[in-house]
């Protein structure tokens, strides 16, 4: 077997690295016949990795534009081969290639928008959840569990922070009138999430994210509204949490 | 191993894409039975496995996979196999099929179809990783001759011989892909009709239909395009041989409308049902 798995290394090194050594490996008229046949699957390799890359990340090769996306994604492939089983995860690395490439570590948006895509590409097909809580379940509720009740939430939830205008940038991509890309007065808290298979995505509110982040480790209704009485009067506590807590079940985030 | 021996006659189908999940769904179209991407569905949820299911409810269908890498020397992906198995159970596929090739060594993916030196080591190397999938799977699989732009210096005998022996010896069944007959042989000189007459009656159970593209010299795999005149010739030939065959066209870039397919489709069948006459009288 020996013989077998020397031929498949040199292969592999011919397309991951362009090693020559296997051109005499194969039958050939001449060295142009050979390095013909050899282009086939080099030239299949690149370009299937990087329509791959195109398609998860349309609006980084908006902000790019086609060149200048070939050529980065040509790199990403030369750093990163493959590992996954499907192709479908190979651009898993890329917003972390992107930020700290030399040419984009000073233009953020760009690792921005991949990292954003990406977080798309997760929930498109993350795992499903079967019951969701509604308003109904949560009346059902008895008064006395109310402030020990806790939540589970569904799995196919993100959370990105967002310094430039890439959600603007993302929507119009397919635009012919672009926009520029500008950076945030401050920095924005998006939640992301799959509902009936549909993405939906919107900005937090500073309140809304501690009390998200609260109620997904665990915090039941009682601790909420402790944390809750920072920002609020006492009074008002309740119908905070309760106000975030039907949000949360409106928009198909919390499991019965 | 407690094989299926039942491979029933599907008819006509098409491979299941996105891009016509709806259109299935709104149009119910005259195809007789879809095959799916085996990867594209092995994922945790939302909407591929959403319209699977729901096309599944209406349709037989077969899973077809790319990255078994049935001839690579890495060892056999034991993870890969139990999420294989795990989405046969959600499909009930009348079978399931994968390449006789490698897609990469040492933990790398390079997602190609690269083909094997035709010698009897590497029969046996397969045919040694396939009875362990058998095993595993409880089920014979189908393996499908790749398109090839290159011959090994190791290779001393044909593909067809190659092809022939490794299903003879992990008694397997054959996917023999039309177009990747004509493709390899316009790439190697050789007459098809020479593969497709070699091949071993008994073990074929499926075939697979694809258009392709000329690059330079050479003709390339591409699945973008309709099946072209020779194909079908070609086709024929396979349908005289080989008689009533489970027959899909594959299309897996510039895609068309479903109804573009279904049409095309129907020129197998016109075909299909020429020959069996022919074999009649």
């Amino acid at each position: 077997m020996k013989q077998l798995v020397d031929l498949q290394q040199m292969f592999q090194a011919y397309l991951l690295e362009q090693s020559s050594l296997f051109e005499t490996k194969i039958q050939q008229k001449n060295l142009q016949d050979a390095q013909e046949r050899l282009a086939i699957y080099s030239n299949a390799y690149v370009l299937r990795l990087i329509e791959s890359l195109s398609k998860d990340f349309p609006g980084v090769l908006s902000l790019l534009g086609d060149d200048d996306f070939e050529e980065v994604a040509r790199q990403y492939v030369q750093h990163y081969p493959s590992r996954f089983r499907s192709i479908r995860w190979f651009g898993q690395g890329f917003s972390t290639f992107l930020m700290q490439h030399e040419w984009y570590v000073e233009v953020p948006v760009v690792g921005e928008m991949a990292q954003f895509e990406w977080l798309l590409a997760e929930l498109f097909d993350a795992a499903d959840s079967c019951t969701i809580m509604t308003l109904d379940d949560l009346t059902a509720i008895p008064a006395g569990n109310w402030a020990t009740m806790t939540f589970a939430f569904i799995a196919a939830w993100r959370q990105i922070d967002l310094r430039w205008n890439t959600v603007d940038l993302w929507r119009v991509h397919e635009e012919e009138n672009s926009l520029e890309p500008t950076p945030l007065e401050n920095t924005a808290v998006y939640l992301m999430w799959r509902h009936e298979y549909q993405i939906q995505f919107r900005p937090m509110s500073l309140i809304e994210q501690q009390a998200f982040e609260h109620c997904v480790n665990g915090g039941d209704m009682a601790s909420l509204c402790e944390l809750l009485c920072q920002w609020f009067k006492e009074e008002e506590v309740p119908i905070q949490a309760i106000n975030f807590l039907k949000t949360w079940i409106q928009q198909g985030l919390i499991l019965r | 191993m407690n094989k299926t021996k039942n491979f029933p006659y599907l008819g006509f189908g098409l491979g299941l894409r996105p891009e016509h999940y709806q259109a299935i769904i709104t149009t119910q179209p005259q195809v007789d039975w879809f095959e799916i991407i085996t990867e594209n569905y092995m994922i945790p949820g939302g909407k591929p496995l959403y319209y699977l299911d729901k096309i599944r409810e209406n349709y037989p269908m077969v899973m077809h996979g790319v990255s078994l890498s049935l001839g690579s020397t890495d060892p056999l992906d034991q993870q890969y196999l139990a999420e294989f198995k795990q989405l046969i159970q959600r499909v009930q596929p009348a079978w399931v099929s994968d390449h006789l090739c490698w897609t990469g060594v040492d933990g790398y993916n390079v997602h190609d179809l690269l083909p094997l030196p035709y010698t009897m080591e590497v029969v046996r190397h397969v045919v040694s990783r396939i009875q362990q999938i058998q095993d595993y799977l409880g089920r014979q699989i189908l393996i499908e001759n790749v398109s090839s732009y290159l011959t090994y210096q190791d290779s001393d005998m044909s593909e067809w011989d190659f092809l022939n022996e490794i299903a003879q010896q992990a008694d397997c069944f054959i996917l023999l892909d039309i177009n990747n007959i004509y493709v390899s042989g316009m790439n190697h000189q050789f007459d098809p009709l020479t593969y497709l007459n070699q091949i071993a009656v008994n073990r074929v159970k499926q075939f697979h239909l694809a258009g392709h593209s000329y690059l330079d010299h050479y003709i390339v795999d591409t699945h973008d395009q309709d099946v072209i005149p020779p194909v079908w010739e070609l086709y024929a030939q396979a349908c005289q041989r080989f008689g009533r065959i489970s027959t899909m066209i594959e299309r897996d870039d510039n895609i068309p409308p479903l109804e573009d397919l279904v049409t095309e489709l129907q020129e197998a069948r016109r075909i299909s049902r020429m020959m069996e006459l022919e074999t009649a009288l």
